[in-house]
């Protein structure tokens, strides 16, 4: 492993020096952006920017070129085949894709959708919609009382519902609790005892400090977000297995992604074109490639490396904090934490720690259920790590998140 | 300590809300939720003659929406519906003497807008 000098690297980041006072801890919210990939974005705007797979001239080979040389690289990062990779906007419209495109067609009267309680609503509605509509049971895997995935209630609802498990759609980190799925135990868990189910992965948090290969697992779909992953907004990632994805019919239709069309019929094109109706993001495509060119340069091991050992300083600089409740489980995970002040709102400690110019992120988190459900509480405080944090944005947060406990034991 | 997060007039009203609780008394309730962050509220109100007489809550939820609903319960009562109908985000701003973002706004609204559908001043909304 390499040494990296990750203070030169917060310097790659130009919202650093339009506010070198913040201390950003949201980035599973959203990542800051490197200069590399705004430069990518402006030079393709400045040199390359056409519309793909629609001219005959120049400067439309040059856009579709870059357009199809980021399918490349995502598909090489991923480890899968080229037309595998489909862009959309995002995770949730992943997700809504692969819901409304394959679920919708493919999920019968009382067949189960299995999940679990801590899903992020983009990973959820779109299946409880499919529930709603195709008259489908949902069955929701329990949280254990640490926090964590429960892996015995997973096996025991596998052993229950067995052959009329259809899906099993679950998020392979929880963007609150931070766990992540034995994603081997889980596939191995699904191909023995529930042998119709599709293996469905909601990736968002994990590809952000880990690479990620679909095929190790044997599953049949994922997404993720180009915007976490140090690319822009509205651009995402849809993997699925060639054969299913070639079975699939589109649910979203339009230009570009047909063979024939006539009055009454028309024929659609090959995957991944299929389901990339419309013209694309295309510059989100080229940032999500320059994204992906800094995180191997970078290395995604050290970027592991490094995000596991600041999240364990994390930890235990939270665990330091009289009153300071954290919801994750035992063994550190993802770069995530939640967790709440008692006494305090959530929304009143994320105030006060905005005043100290330090960013982070109060709510449910689009997780109401985990948070009614398992937590109690209506909301919680989340901190989340990138590779331009440090352990003084740590020793910042714990020295705020003290005075604000002060702050507000003072006032009463 | 000195921090800028909370005026001194919403620390004081945080510290102690004032005509907090359910009264013994009162001609209507209306429940009101933030469902984004989960503040939610009870506003307990009495008129007569199209004036106020009487506004309490309960409430849980942020500093500032309990701050809000205790300056706002002191500032309405016994103002004449017809006023109260007409106040808005511009006029608890004001009344707070506190810049607000666009994701706290909603927060000091929940309890006017509370109030003012206890009161039928505006219409019945449960996503106000």
């Amino acid at each position: 492993m390499q040494q990296i000098d990750w203070h030169r690297i917060k310097t790659q980041f130009p919202i650093f020096q339009s506010y070198p006072e913040l201390v950003y801890l949201d980035s599973a919210a959203t990542s800051q952006k490197p200069a590399v990939v705004l430069t990518a974005v402006t030079d393709f705007y400045s040199r390359q920017n056409s519309n793909v797979h629609r001219g005959i001239y120049d400067l439309s080979e040059l856009a579709t070129a870059s357009y199809e040389l980021a399918r490349v690289k995502v598909a090489n990062y991923l480890g899968v085949a080229t037309r595998e990779v489909i862009f959309t906007s995002g995770t949730t419209a992943s997700a809504n894709l692969v819901a409304q495109s394959w679920g919708a067609k493919n999920v019968n009267v009382g067949e189960v959708i299995l999940t679990s309680l801590a899903e992020h609503h983009s990973n959820f509605l779109p299946w409880q919609l499919v529930a709603q509509n195709n008259n489908a049971k949902l069955v929701f895997t329990n949280i254990s009382s640490d926090y964590d995935f429960d892996y015995e209630d997973f096996e025991s609802n596998l052993l229950e519902f067995g052959a009329k498990i259809k899906v099993v759609v679950l998020s392979a980190v929880s963007n609150v609790l931070g766990y992540n799925l034995d994603l081997a135990k889980i596939s191995k868990a699904v191909r023995t005892h529930a042998p119709k189910a599709k293996i469905i992965i909601d990736a968002a948090q994990l590809v952000t400090h880990s690479k990620f290969t679909p095929s190790l697992y044997d599953l049949d779909f994922a997404y993720f977000s180009g915007h976490k992953l140090f690319a822009e907004t509205g651009i995402g990632v849809l993997w699925g297995k060639s054969d299913l994805l070639e079975q699939t019919l589109p649910a979203t239709v339009g230009g570009g992604m047909v063979l024939s069309v006539n009055r009454e019929v028309t024929t659609f094109d090959e995957i991944p074109q299929r389901f990339e109706a419309g013209t694309p993001n295309i510059a989100g495509a080229v940032s999500l490639a320059a994204a992906v060119d800094y995180c191997q340069e970078l290395g995604m091991d050290n970027i592991e490396a490094r995000l596991h050992s600041l999240t364990e300083e994390l930890v235990s600089a939270m665990q330091t904090i009289p009153g300071l409740k954290i919801y994750h489980p035992e063994a550190v995970s993802a770069p995530v934490l939640a967790f709440n002040l008692e006494g305090i709102h959530p929304h009143d400690v994320a105030g006060f720690l905005n005043t100290q110019h330090i960013a982070v992120r109060a709510g449910h988190h689009c997780t109401q259920i985990l948070h009614r459900e398992i937590l109690g509480q209506t909301g919680s405080v989340r901190a989340s790590l990138q590779v331009y944090n440090s352990a003084a944005d740590i020793a910042q947060l714990a020295r705020a998140l003290e005075d604000c406990r002060n702050y507000f034991s003072n006032m009463k | 300590m000195s921090n800028s997060y909370l005026r001194e007039n919403l620390q004081e009203n945080y510290r102690n809300p004032q005509n907090l609780g359910r009264p013994a008394s009162y001609d209507r309730e209306q429940f009101l939720a933030n469902r984004t962050c989960g503040d939610e509220i009870t506003a307990y109100v009495s008129s007569i003659n199209n004036k106020v007489t009487q506004i309490s809550y309960e409430v849980t939820g942020c500093a500032l929406c309990i701050a809000s609903a205790s300056i706002l319960s002191q500032e309405l009562e016994s103002k004449s519906l017809s006023e109260i109908a007409g106040w808005n985000e511009k006029s608890v701003q004001e009344l707070l003497g506190t810049e607000l973002t666009i994701n706290r706004v909603k927060c000091v609204l929940l309890p006017l807008r509370a109030i003012q559908q206890a009161l039928n001043v505006i219409p019945q909304n449960p996503h106000f």
